[in-house]
């Protein structure tokens, strides 16, 4: 009942569809992302013990040393990880509510419920997560800054690097998206 | 989410002045901001408010970094014993980029064997996707083979969790099988040729069901101990799929990723999917346990669509470097053909010609030209284009014949039952609120068909009787109700000369028949027919209990059609208990035979609260099977039951609320000019009227009289009442040039179809006086109120009778019958209804009093007739202007001008605002006018006196 693993090409095949080395490069890296978002969220850890660069390029050099990416998969690696971690800082901060809510409370939906219950850390990752689908709309690429900023962690330069734009280019996506952000969550 | 109000239009240019202004030291940008070209200003207030969060950001950490949460109580990973929806976690078996599976267990008990919870990871919101689940798990129910793992359940958790439900499957994947994993020998090509039949057989099944995998692959085929295969995630991709498909970039990494090794050329262009893209896959995969190999190499993802779209596979017996019989590169490079109509046309097929290489017989893989010609004229590819629901819908339909012609072509005679169930079924869920104009309906496609079936199947009878009635099903649930019936009649003619009266064939012809009778309210005709029917279907019962649900709830139309309201409860209950205990809660039969019980006990006399109870079971009854969804049409349709046994408890405003929300939902999923509107906007209209709100019950009942102009049979009971809700409208409305004509019309037609004595006719009559006198035939107004009442009508009601030829007199000048008639109309009043009646029934009395002189009873009078609207939170309406007007002046026939001016200026004003061209409105101007003069304001007497003058009232 195993599901086959995430068939992107974010991460190429190295060679002749060894499906079970795509199938360890995301459980491993899944694993790893999970306990830094974790590690991310939670205020006594945050940015000191585990960094996002730090873990992501280890993960990735691991994978890369054993042949099973080339050397210009790092962009799409980057870019694959962010969106990981999105996912999993939203289901982290998504679970905490269920639980705070007794896990079976019913009705309520994070869309429109956010401003009653929520406490604010929550909340603000749970709309950021939503305005980015709208941003996305505007400006694809100055919604993927943010989840690599933002939610993944990653420097201005390894945006850069990733979505093979200038750093400046990153700085004024990024200036742009929190104005609109700002004005969203305000 | 409200705030951020760009579209993506506007947006780019509002970039690259963003982009122009961030580029300025923040002191410069308030300047730059206000040399901007004007052609600039329709952005400037946003990319002001913009450039002032700026100032605020610039200077803050905003989004420096995710803030802190406490996680504490979460344990390290997704924990087992965890409960999602209805179910609790056991423990994990895999996860990947779609998400996770874990071996789960309902916590209710329910389903009693261990499941496979599918937790998929949803990256940002899905709108509709707990509708999307719920209509495909109420497909993929359907399947029910040994070879495909079943669907339990598919839905949402309160939190947005997707999860589907599948049955737990032990076994290993196909290609992992082949290769003899774990010590086993490699499979030989005959056993791997064999399970490939079994899988082409379950996919063929699906098919024949309109069901189609889209991600068929080795890790969705498992192969257990004994060597069987089981087919996972059926039908899976497309939940998962239709919504991220139209969003942004960010789902590129988003579920949807689809392997595309398997991956079809239409399905690489995005396009609509049909059965071929399986049919693709399934030579995929014969191709890889043919040669251990993909038809194309794996590269990248552009090299590798190139190649799927572009170029030739590489033969199998060449790849595979070793020797392959002919045949089989024939089959595979025949599944594999770029163009869907190459390929096979059914799954069936391709398992047939395996077989037949099997067993050494001669493979047919050579295209089937019938087969292309009938999918062709479906017109496939000019169907699908857009998601949304109703383009769906056509697509489906669109698919259900090309696979039902194309497997007539290739088993005509054992597959017609089944093939008649599963495209019935695809149009019993096809709501009757369908609308047109779409490149090709559903309706056009079966018009095409069935002009086609007479040649077609000339010579197999049998086939072409079920094709007329499946045919005639279709049009039917599509409203196409004339070619409906032509198509079953001949349905039953065929039937009663092949079988004979008595066969269950022919049985099912004449049930369809009847439901068509009752469709289009041939009375007549179905009383006739239906005692028969109903004891043939009871005789059948064990074997077709939908035959005789079916009869029962007709049995019940007829009664009320036919105004005996008591009869109709005892079979609609009995259709509900029947339907209830053989199909289950979830058949769209049961949930309407739940509804029509609501709706036979309200018309049954009994009192306000059972009908309410019964009418919020029947609605809870029909959200529980849809899942919630207000946009259902059987969840609309019950709504408008119980929107009026809400109105029969007097709860008048929460009716009006729901109704606006049907009209909100309807119009957002069928459109603004779809039935569903139109009905729920007639429904409403009456009860606006009621409270005041005349403007809003002109434009519903006239917006939803236009609606079914075009749709509906103009001597239908649906338009007439939507007539007749529009002409009354219009009356209140004071319109009543407009109102005449279609006072008219609604008037023959009661006098017609219930007689000139029934209570509709009589009260439509009075109305119709009301606007023959307001028109100024006097003469013609008080003939008509003067004709005697000779009715034996339940509803008679003599003190409204007496109310209306009260105004009638007070219309055509006859002031002392006028006070005469609405006295004893006000003091019959009584019951729930006594309230809403006493404004216009005290205004017009008021007014009959002034008339004769008698002004200070006028002004008490008139002053309880306001009372009596404010108690009822009435919105302004012509008759409170009326009341307004009256006391005006009342005022000034008592010497008190300065107390007139208030009631005639808010009547004018009210006039003014509502319909300034009414000559209704000249009255108030008029008296407002003396009223000015007296108070010795000439400039306003002037002009109210000029605007009582253009409205004739002088």
């Amino acid at each position: 009942m195993v599901e086959a693993p995430p068939l992107t090409d974010l991460i190429r095949r190295a060679q002749d569809g060894d499906a079970q080395a795509l199938k360890s490069v995301f459980d491993v890296t899944y694993e790893d992302l999970r306990r830094l978002a974790r590690s991310r969220l939670s205020k006594g850890g945050r940015g000191t013990l585990l960094d996002t660069s730090a873990l992501v390029h280890e993960s990735y050099l691991r994978f890369a040393n054993a042949g099973q990416l080339r050397i210009e998969d790092r962009q799409h690696f980057l870019r694959y990880t962010s969106h990981v971690m999105r996912s999993i800082v939203v289901d982290l901060v998504r679970s905490k509510l269920a639980e705070r809510r007794g896990g079976g409370a019913r009705h309520v939906t994070l869309n429109t419920g956010l401003g009653d219950g929520a406490p604010a850390a929550e909340a603000e990752i749970l709309r950021v997560h939503e305005a980015l689908e709208q941003l996305a709309a505007l400006n694809a690429r100055m919604a993927e800054v943010v989840e690599m900023r933002y939610f993944a962690g990653l420097t201005e330069s390894e945006i850069a690097d990733a979505l093979g734009v200038t750093e400046r280019t990153v700085r004024r996506d990024w200036e742009k998206a929190r104005l609109l952000l700002a004005e969203t969550l305000s | 989410m409200s705030k951020l109000r760009l579209d993506p239009a506007s947006w780019s240019e509002l970039e690259r002045l963003l982009d122009e202004a961030l580029d300025r030291p923040p002191a410069a940008r308030a300047a730059w901001l206000e040399s901007l070209d004007p052609k600039f200003d329709a952005l400037k207030p946003q990319l002001r408010a913009l450039l002032l969060r700026a100032a605020e950001v610039e200077t803050s950490d905003f989004l420096a970094t995710l803030p802190g949460v406490e996680l504490d109580a979460i344990a390290a990973t997704a924990a087992d014993g965890r409960i999602v929806g209805p179910y609790r976690l056991v423990r994990e078996l895999g996860r990947g980029g779609m998400g996770s599976v874990w071996l789960a267990e309902r916590v209710d008990g329910l389903i009693d064997r261990p499941l496979a919870l599918k937790l998929p990871h949803v990256i940002g919101s899905f709108p509709g996707l707990a509708e999307r689940m719920a209509r495909e798990r109420a497909i993929l129910a359907a399947l029910n083979h040994p070879h495909i793992a079943r669907l339990y359940d598919a839905g949402l958790t309160d939190d947005g969790q997707p999860y589907l439900a599948l049955e737990y499957v032990e076994g290993r994947p196909l290609d992992v099988h082949c290769r003899g994993a774990d010590d086993a020998q490699p499979l030989d090509l005959r056993a791997r040729l064999r399970l490939l039949v079994q899988v082409a057989n379950a996919v063929a099944y699906a098919h024949g069901k309109l069901i189609v995998h889209r991600d068929l692959k080795p890790a969705n085929i498992l192969v257990n101990a004994d060597g069987y295969v089981r087919l996972l995630d059926f039908g899976i991709a497309k939940i998962l799929d239709e919504g991220a498909a139209r969003d942004s970039a960010l789902t590129e990494f988003g579920p949807r990723a689809l392997t595309p090794d398997y991956a079809s050329p239409e399905q690489i262009r995005g396009e609509p999917l049909t059965v071929a893209a399986d049919i693709y896959a399934l030579g995929v995969l014969l191709y890889e346990l043919l040669t251990d190999r993909l038809p194309y190499p794996r590269s990248s993802r552009p090299e590798l669509e190139h190649a799927i779209l572009n170029l030739e596979a590489q033969r199998p017996s060449e790849a595979a470097g070793r020797a392959l019989r002919g045949d089989l590169d024939t089959i595979t490079l025949k599944a594999l053909k770029k163009q869907p109509e190459e390929r096979y046309a059914t799954a069936n097929a391709f398992a047939e010609d395996i077989a037949r290489y099997l067993d050494g017989r001669p493979v047919l893989a050579r295209p089937d030209s019938a087969a292309y010609r009938l999918l062709k004229f479906t017109g496939r590819h000019k169907v699908g284009v857009a998601a949304s629901s109703a383009a769906l819908l056509t697509i489906v339909a669109g698919a259900a014949i090309s696979v039902w012609q194309a497997r007539v072509a290739i088993a005509e005679k054992e597959h017609a039952q089944e093939i008649e169930r599963f495209v019935v079924g695809i149009f019993q869920e096809a709501d009757p609120y369908r609308q047109a104009g779409r490149p090709l309906t559903a309706a056009e496609l079966l018009r095409h068909a069935q002009g086609d079936i007479g040649e077609r199947f000339a010579d197999r009878s049998a086939l072409r009787v079920s094709l007329l009635g499946l045919v005639g099903t279709g049009l039917m649930n599509l409203d196409e109700l004339p070619a409906a019936e032509s198509s079953v009649q001949q349905a039953v003619a065929d039937a009663v000369s092949l079988y004979g009266q008595e066969h269950l064939e022919t049985l099912r012809a004449r049930v369809l028949l009847a439901e068509v009778h009752a469709a289009r309210r041939n009375n007549a005709a179905l009383r006739q027919e239906l005692p028969q029917l109903l004891a043939a279907a009871r005789a059948v019962v064990a074997q077709e209990p939908e035959l005789l649900i079916r009869m029962l709830k007709a049995q019940t139309d007829l009664a009320i059609e036919e105004s005996r309201f008591d009869e109709g409860e005892a079979p609609a209950r009995e259709a509900f208990q029947l339907a209830l205990r053989t199909l289950g809660p979830r058949d769209a039969l049961t949930v309407g035979a739940s509804t029509l019980q609501a709706e036979a006990v309200m018309f049954s006399r009994a009192p306000p609260e059972v009908v309410l109870a019964e009418a919020q079971r029947g609605l809870d009854f029909a959200l529980a099977a849809y899942d919630g969804r207000e946009d259902n049409p059987r969840v609309i349709q019950m709504r408008d039951v119980h929107i009026r046994a809400l109105d029969a408890m007097g709860r008048i405003d929460d009716a009006i609320a729901e109704g606006d929300r049907i009209i909100a939902s309807a119009g957002a999923t069928f459109g603004p000019t779809s039935l569903a509107v139109a009905y729920a906007m007639m429904n409403t209209t009456r009860l606006r009227m009621r409270v005041g709100d005349v403007a809003t019950a002109v434009a519903h009942s006239r917006q939803s009289l236009e609606i079914l102009r075009s749709r509906i049979d103009p001597e239908s009971r649906e338009f007439v009442y939507a007539r007749a809700s529009y002409a009354l409208a219009l009356l209140a409305a004071r319109r009543f040039d407009e109102a005449l004509p279609e006072l008219d019309a609604v008037l023959r037609f009661a006098e017609t179809h219930r007689g000139k004595d029934s209570w509709d006719a009589i009260t439509l009559r009075y109305q119709h006086a009301v606007a023959l006198a307001s028109l100024g035939r006097d003469a013609e107004a008080r003939a008509e109120a003067a004709l005697p009442v000779n009715t034996s009508a339940e509803e008679y009601d003599e003190g409204w009778v007496n109310r209306m030829q009260g105004s009638v007199a007070l219309l055509t000048g006859d002031y002392e019958a006028a006070v005469e008639k609405l006295r004893i109309a006000e003091q019959l009043l009584s019951g729930s209804r006594a309230a809403l009646r006493l404004p216009p029934i005290l205004t017009h009395l008021g007014l009959a009093q002034l008339e004769r002189g008698d002004s200070a009873a006028a002004l008490a009078t008139l002053t309880r007739a306001l009372q009596a609207s404010d108690a009822l939170k009435l919105r302004m309406n012509p008759t409170y202007a009326d009341a307004l007007y009256g006391i005006g002046r009342a005022h000034l026939a008592t010497n008190s001008p300065a107390a007139a001016l208030a009631p005639l200026e808010r009547a004018d004003s009210f006039w003014r605002e509502f319909d300034a061209d009414n000559v209704d409105g000249g009255p108030a101007a008029y008296w407002l006018s003396r009223a000015y003069a007296l108070a010795g304001r000439k400039t306003d007497a002037e002009a109210a006196l000029a605007r009582a003058r253009a409205l004739r009232a002088i």
